[in-house]
């Protein structure tokens, strides 16, 4: 079944050529004619083959329709199949009249073809320019609504993260247990103390931002992600081990507020303060074939089973916002590793 | 006075040593980063007190205490946000402290372990005698113990609690008969059973039961019984316990 907008628009097609073959018929009349089939067929005729090639032409060309933003581009690229069409559409039409004609027994008169082309061609011309007018109106309003929608739902999301990380993330255990190994670096090394104090802050300040700011760079992620990280280095000295390989190029892509951070986040929660022993994490981005890749393995961490899809409130969010924001160019997976470990995986479009 | 901190966190364990070893009277400090050191270094180097973190890998600090063999050290408790946990939870509990806290409070909690080691060091009755399980209950709920520790012959291996049928005491330990053997823990069945919280009934002087694993009642004389249980197991219930056995599995 197809959409209600798609019905509208071949309604509106019919009621067009309904209207056409009316005027062609009334100025047949007009002129005295009496076989009123003549000009059905001749309006008939044109509307069919003129239907299917706009239609052949769409669907050639759909995927050219992020043109849209740049009208120019869009109609000269529209355009450019007009040729074609003065080609092939006289021939066909001309072609179907003569064989209707003869199978009834008549024979269709018209003027000399070189005239006909003439003709045809001119009137083809402007048919053809006003429907791809309409057609970017119509497309336009469609990209509009979308984009409209897909603002709401990312601004919903925020909201929803941002609430979800202020009510559950700023985790007292996490806060605490900082705080008490600065009270305890403070005696050993004051620098580190500081340093690490100063990361803290900046971990909860990102914690409290509720700006409406949906994309952040690369690079400011990833200072959140190692100041964390450092945070978390200092309080399990002995039980993580992360290592950082980031394409410098990949810094300067837009990713989504809040993104990396809860990856490492989880890794942390589920992994690392789980296990006795050692894990060691490896972080890596890069940036190929206009998609950013962020990744981030453990060599410890067990998924459960039913997790893999929809694994806590953080990465269904994230995966949203992701859709929101990409479409399905964006996406985050979780995956197992063999023989043990676990990939968190962020992929989405960038141009670099 | 001997301490042992258990921490899994290195500065954490740092800090308190610190502050520890500026107290004249505490004579030797160990430490340990999880539930199984714990009770390996509790067996042989037998500390009065233990500074002990709730959140831990693996095996929680609540299931460190639960699992402690009697004569049990003392404990204080030291979390970043488990408070409600601790308040009243175990006999043993002298104090908990917060983290981050500071040295003043720390030597609070050092002057109550000094207390209940006077009062311990007098003929009088026993310091896990008293204390009462107020709001254990609820406590249980949040933070229940899912597993113990057991260390035999130098071994330290988990049980985990939903794997026991049913107890039974033997001499100073109680014996955990489980689908694979029945490990012996040194604790007497009543402080075991507050720990454990309602999944256990008492049907016997010497006997609790799991209630989910009772099959049906067999009456014998005089009212006392048996039960039989789910994996053809037969456990005494007599008479006194066998009204509160009814209302459990009820």
């Amino acid at each position: 079944m197809p959409s209600r907008n798609t019905r509208i628009l071949i309604a509106a097609w019919l009621l067009f050529w309904a209207l056409m073959i009316t005027v062609e018929l009334q100025d047949y009349i007009h002129s005295g004619g009496k076989e009123y089939w003549h000009p059905v067929l001749w309006e008939g005729s044109s509307g069919i083959v003129a239907t299917v090639l706009l239609l052949t032409q769409r669907r050639l060309m759909r995927r050219y329709d992020y043109m849209l933003v740049s009208p120019p581009r869009w109609f000269s690229l529209q355009m450019a199949a007009l040729p074609l069409y003065w080609i092939v559409f006289t021939p066909i039409v001309y072609a179907i009249r003569h064989a209707v004609y003869a199978m009834l027994g008549e024979s269709y008169t018209h003027l000399p073809w070189p005239d006909v082309f003439l003709y045809e061609s001119i009137k083809l011309s402007l048919f053809f320019t006003i429907f791809m007018v309409v057609l970017f109106g119509v497309l336009s309003y469609q990209a509009l609504l979308r984009e409209k929608e897909q603002a709401q739902l990312a601004d919903r999301l925020m909201r929803e993260m941002q609430l979800h990380r202020l009510t559950q993330q700023i985790q007292p255990h996490f806060l605490f247990n900082a705080l008490n190994t600065v009270s305890q670096l403070m005696h050993v090394n004051v620098e580190k103390a500081d340093a690490t104090l100063i990361q803290l802050a900046d971990v909860l300040r990102a914690t409290l931002d509720i700006s409406e700011q949906h994309e952040t760079t690369l690079a400011t992620e990833l200072q959140l992600t190692r100041g964390y990280a450092r945070v978390m280095s200092e309080r399990f000295a002995e039980r993580v081990e992360i290592d950082w390989i980031i394409d410098v190029r990949s810094e300067v892509c837009k990713v989504p507020v809040m993104s990396l951070q809860p990856l490492l986040e989880n890794i942390f929660k589920h992994t690392v303060e789980q296990r006795r022993q050692k894990t060691r994490i490896t972080v890596v981005a890069y940036c190929r074939e206009g998609e950013l890749t962020v990744r981030l393995d453990d060599d410890l961490g067990i998924l459960a089973p039913s997790e893999g899809e929809s694994k806590g409130i953080g990465v269904r969010n994230l995966r949203a916002r992701l859709q929101a924001l990409h479409g399905d160019k964006g996406s985050v997976t979780l995956t197992q590793l063999t023989p043990a470990g676990v990939r968190a995986e962020m992929r989405l479009p960038c141009v670099c | 006075m001997r301490v042992l901190i258990v921490d899994d966190e290195l500065p954490a364990r740092d800090k308190l040593r610190r502050l520890l070893q500026q107290e004249s009277d505490i004579e030797a400090i160990f430490d340990a980063a999880d539930g199984f050191q714990a009770l390996e270094r509790i067996a042989v180097d037998r500390p009065d007190v233990l500074f002990l973190d709730i959140q831990m890998p693996e095996i929680s600090g609540l299931e460190v205490a639960a699992s402690l063999p009697m004569p049990a050290p003392m404990i204080v408790f030291v979390t970043a946000f488990d408070q409600y946990a601790i308040r009243a939870f175990d006999a043993n509990a002298v104090d908990y402290l917060l983290k981050p806290y500071d040295q003043a409070r720390l030597q609070r909690a050092v002057q109550r372990v000094r207390e209940r080691l006077q009062r311990a060091a007098l003929p009088a009755p026993a310091a896990d005698v008293a204390a009462p399980n107020l709001g254990g209950s609820e406590v249980l709920a949040l933070h229940p113990i899912r597993q113990l520790l057991i260390s035999e012959r130098g071994v330290t291996r988990v049980v985990k609690v939903d794997q026991i049928d049913w107890i039974e005491t033997a001499d100073n330990y109680v014996a955990l008969h489980t689908a694979d053997g029945q490990p012996l823990l040194r604790q007497t069945l009543t402080a075991l059973l507050e720990k454990l919280g309602p999944a256990f009934v008492r049907c016997h002087r010497r006997a609790a039961v799991r209630c989910d694993r009772i099959e049906r009642i067999i009456t014998l004389d005089k009212g006392d019984g048996e039960l039989l249980l789910h994996s053809g197991a037969r456990v005494p219930c007599s008479r006194q316990y066998r009204a509160a056995v009814v209302a459990a599995i009820a």
